[in-house]
């Protein structure tokens, strides 16, 4: 189980750098090859120099993205370094400059200028992904300095890892036109009819999503989620020790505390604390019929009302959050609270907020005995 | 070929080459050498000296260092050395004779070859040139005009027949060789090979077919001579050999004859099965198929991996495209998970036990799991839930009044049992539980110590014995009868 987790855990697994765990997922594969491969149609990529198990989503959603990265250009520039990584072999070495110039040779979209402070920190930024990947390894020097100094060298080295960082599409890519025409293709392994994909994308969506919501009577996964529940919360329970929730609006994978995965709610963040205590007042909101919900349980709200929710929260609770919350304005803290929900699928913006039922599965308070907080009646 | 003498001999006009003072002794070759090639053969050992003077390798050098090596080089036959001829006057002018010195033919080969050897990795002429059988075929043809020729044409027709054939055997050795070596295969790998594959397989299937075709004449030709007539053209180069004048050469003859013999032996050989052994002709095509079938081989893993790379980056670029096309990061996001994967998973961590199994309750509809969250505040510290100090005097001596009362009645209770300060276990009344247990208490007590001594509850101390009797005896309680060796606890006498 724990070394199943460490594949969800890992984008690859280096056998230079971790071996014990390299030998252990090479020894232990068998005993969840059936849950990867029948289950979630996935393949482990079992290399010798590394293992990665390509874990590509039931559905796409927006915080699946690197964390890292927060500009667009961030993504061009990482497919033109793998373009360039295309041509050197393992243990090629190469200088920054030489990255530098093939990235505004190659430029895809707007021209690339290194004098752009931002532009050269989003270089930054791949090259560090990119090393924490163990696509590339460093040699001599240190990139940071480049965003103060153009002239700045590095020393990299291949490691012939970048070559299986793009998964391999079974359709033609030169014909996509947008990310929306990647989802229909779940690889080459899929291709048994539709129960096979249904059950393989409800898997994956339970796997890697904090939820999966009832989209209505014509939603076939959640469908199959009731209808197989037992079977699913079998699985999870039996290779992940996760429970499985499965309510009215939807299906939740309840870790346990103990459970060490990176990305959980709640967390130690400072974020998560306020996000408890908004579940809190939804929650009580809902409760007390200040807040309606609509039949599908979803919760509308204009963005103006929702800031004045957040405003009153602060008012209420405030005193207790980290420095960082407590000092910043209004816009900012509405603006985290939002980016923290929308990645575990607590709210969905448009020109309204949308809050999703999860809100209600995790509230959280103070201490009772902590006199700053705005306890019930206390 | 016969391992004599001559091929496992030393040779010693080498060993100048691989000492470590090879430095210094190449050096005074070489420069001889070059006086050599001036036509200048004799050399004093001054005019040597003054020569290696000239490089500043040699600041430190002196002259008798040069004496030295230069007699080394003598021993080792690399130079002659000639005594002056004049005569000299005194024992020490006889020592200091001077002498000149020459390069014996054995080295000026040997430096020939050096130089040769030096120059070696710039010049490449080796190939693989049907013309080159063609040519042989054509000699060899020219053989039925030539056998009855002057011994002058014969020897050169000879000549150039052994010649073009060397010039063969070399060329397809030093070529196919070249092939083997690591370099050419990691060259053979890269993506420029690919530019000359084409002209590089046709070039090979030439020679192969021009090889085959010719060898097939010359092996015809080839068995139509026969030994007595080659022995009899043989004779006739020899015969003219001897016409050319030369000063220190006797031929021998016998082995002349040999010599040429085998060679032609040799060039059967190439074309022939010899004592089972593949003809070297068959070897060739071999190995030259081969080449070919490796570069082909190579050629379509490149050609491969090159298309698989084109297509690859073609598709690296388009999803960047696809990148640059987002109209925002959440979109870009889900591009990249389907590009990439998700790099992590995002759950939530709750109770795992839920109080309803059932799948119409809404999420609101239950109890959610409730966490606690610390202030982040410096200011909080967890609060201390204070216990003060109750007052149980009171208690506590209701308490040990109780005790003591107990006490007083177990006291006087036993105390009946107890007498002439002994308690004889056979002589007790009646007893109740309560009584029985005390007592055994005692005596246990009183056993289990080293001594065999106790102390009562109230303080008196006592000791036990056992009567030697074997008989148990029996002691009537309210609740049945005790049976149990003969014991006697004896106090001491109260003060």
């Amino acid at each position: 189980m724990e070394v199943l987790k460490k594949l969800l855990e890992n984008y690859f697994i280096v056998k230079e750098k971790d071996k014990n765990l390299y030998y252990e997922i090479k020894d232990k594969y068998k005993s969840f090859k059936p849950f990867i491969r029948d289950k979630l149609g996935y393949d482990l990529f079992i290399r010798g120099d590394f293992i990665k198990l390509e874990k590509i989503p039931g559905r796409p959603e927006s915080w699946m993205g690197i964390d890292d990265f927060d500009n667009i250009r961030e993504y061009i520039f990482l497919m033109l370094l793998l373009i360039f990584l295309e041509d050197k072999n393992k243990e090629e070495q190469f200088l920054l400059s030489h990255v530098t110039e093939f990235i505004a040779a190659n430029s895809v979209g707007e021209k690339v200028d290194w004098t752009d402070y931002q532009t050269r920190r989003s270089l930054i930024k791949v090259m560090k992904f990119a090393l924490n990947q163990n696509i590339i390894l460093i040699n001599d020097g240190e990139e940071n300095e480049f965003t103060r100094d153009t002239s700045t060298e590095v020393l990299y080295e291949s490691t012939g890892l970048s070559r299986y960082m793009v998964r391999s599409f079974s359709i033609d890519i030169m014909k996509c036109t947008s990310y929306r025409d990647l989802e229909e293709d779940y690889g080459e392994f899929l291709d048994s009819g539709r129960g096979f994909l249904r059950k393989n994308r409800v898997y994956r969506r339970l796997l890697l999503s904090p939820v999966v919501y009832n989209e209505g009577a014509e939603d076939e996964d959640y469908l199959y989620i009731k209808n197989y529940r037992n079977i699913i919360e079998g699985d999870f329970r039996k290779y992940l020790n996760w429970s499985l929730h499965v309510h009215r609006n939807g299906a939740i994978a309840v870790l346990a505390e103990g459970d060490r995965l990176k990305g959980t709610f709640p967390s130690s963040a400072g974020i998560s604390d306020i996000v408890l205590h908004l579940n809190k007042k939804i929650f009580n909101a809902v409760k007390e019929g200040k807040l309606n919900r609509k039949i599908n349980d979803l919760i509308s709200m204009t963005h103006e009302a929702f800031n004045e929710f957040v405003k009153d929260l602060k008012k209420e609770m405030g005193n207790g959050w980290s420095k960082e919350y407590r000092e910043c304005s209004l816009d900012k803290l509405v603006h985290d609270i939002l980016e923290y929900m929308k990645s575990f699928c607590m709210v969905k913006v448009d020109d309204n907020i949308n809050i999703y039922p999860l809100v209600g599965k995790v509230i959280g308070d103070y201490p009772s005995n902590y006199a700053g907080g705005g306890h019930d009646g206390k | 070929m016969k391992l004599d003498i001559s091929v496992k001999a030393q040779i010693d006009e080498a060993k100048y080459l691989a000492t470590e003072n090879t430095w210094r002794y190449r050096a005074i070759i070489r420069c001889m050498y070059k006086c050599y090639e001036k036509m200048k053969y004799w050399l004093y050992k001054e005019e040597i000296y003054e020569i290696l003077k000239k490089y500043e390798e040699f600041a430190d050098y002196s002259e008798d260092y040069l004496k030295n090596d230069l007699d080394s080089l003598v021993s080792w036959k690399n130079l002659i050395a000639v005594a002056d001829t004049t005569k000299v006057r005194t024992v020490d002018e006889f020592k200091n004779r001077a002498f000149r010195y020459q390069l014996s033919p054995y080295t000026i080969e040997i430096e020939r070859m050096l130089m040769k050897l030096e120059n070696m990795t710039v010049e490449n002429n080796a190939s693989l040139e049907c013309t080159l059988v063609e040519r042989f075929r054509e000699l060899l043809e020219r053989y039925d005009s030539i056998a009855l020729k002057e011994d002058k044409e014969v020897y050169e027709w000879w000549k150039l027949l052994n010649k073009s054939f060397k010039e063969l055997n070399q060329n397809y050795q030093d070529y196919i060789s070249r092939f083997y070596s690591p370099k050419t295969e990691e060259l053979m790998k890269t993506t420029e090979f690919l530019m000359f594959k084409e002209s590089f397989i046709i070039y090979l299937r030439d020679f192969i077919r021009g090889l085959q075709l010719n060898s097939v004449l010359i092996k015809k030709l080839l068995k139509d001579i026969s030994d007595d007539a080659i022995k009899k053209i043989i004779d006739k180069v020899l015969a003219h050999e001897k016409t050319i004048p030369n000063i220190n050469t006797n031929i021998k003859e016998d082995e002349f004859i040999e010599i040429h013999q085998g060679r032609f032996r040799s060039i059967k050989d190439w074309f022939f099965t010899h004592k089972g052994k593949e003809p070297l002709i068959e070897q060739l095509i071999d190995n030259t198929n081969h080449i070919i079938r490796k570069i082909t081989r190579f050629a379509s893993q490149l050609a491969d991996k090159r298309n698989n790379s084109a297509n690859r980056k073609e598709e690296y670029r388009k999803i960047a495209k696809l990148f640059s096309e987002c109209k925002d990061m959440e979109e870009a996001n889900k591009l990249s998970s389907l590009v990439f994967g998700v790099f992590n998973t995002k759950h939530i961590k709750g109770d795992e036990t839920r109080v309803t199994e059932s799948i119409n309750s809404s999420i609101y509809d239950e109890v959610p799991t409730k966490v606690i969250t610390k202030p982040r505040v410096r200011t909080y510290r967890e609060k201390i839930i204070k216990n003060p100090i109750i007052d149980k005097r009171a208690k506590k001596e209701e308490r040990l009044k109780k005790i003591l009362k107990k006490r007083k009645m177990e006291k006087e209770l036993m105390e009946r049992f107890i007498l002439n300060d002994q308690i004889d276990f056979a002589k007790l009344p009646k007893l109740t539980q309560k009584d029985r247990v005390v007592l055994l208490r005692w005596l246990s007590k009183g056993k289990g110590s080293k001594k065999g001594l106790g102390k009562t509850e109230f303080g008196r101390e006592y000791s036990v014995t056992k009567y030697d009797c074997q008989e148990c005896i029996k002691i009537k309680c309210e609740d049945g009868i005790f049976t149990m060796p003969h014991y006697v606890i004896k106090f001491k006498k109260e003060e």
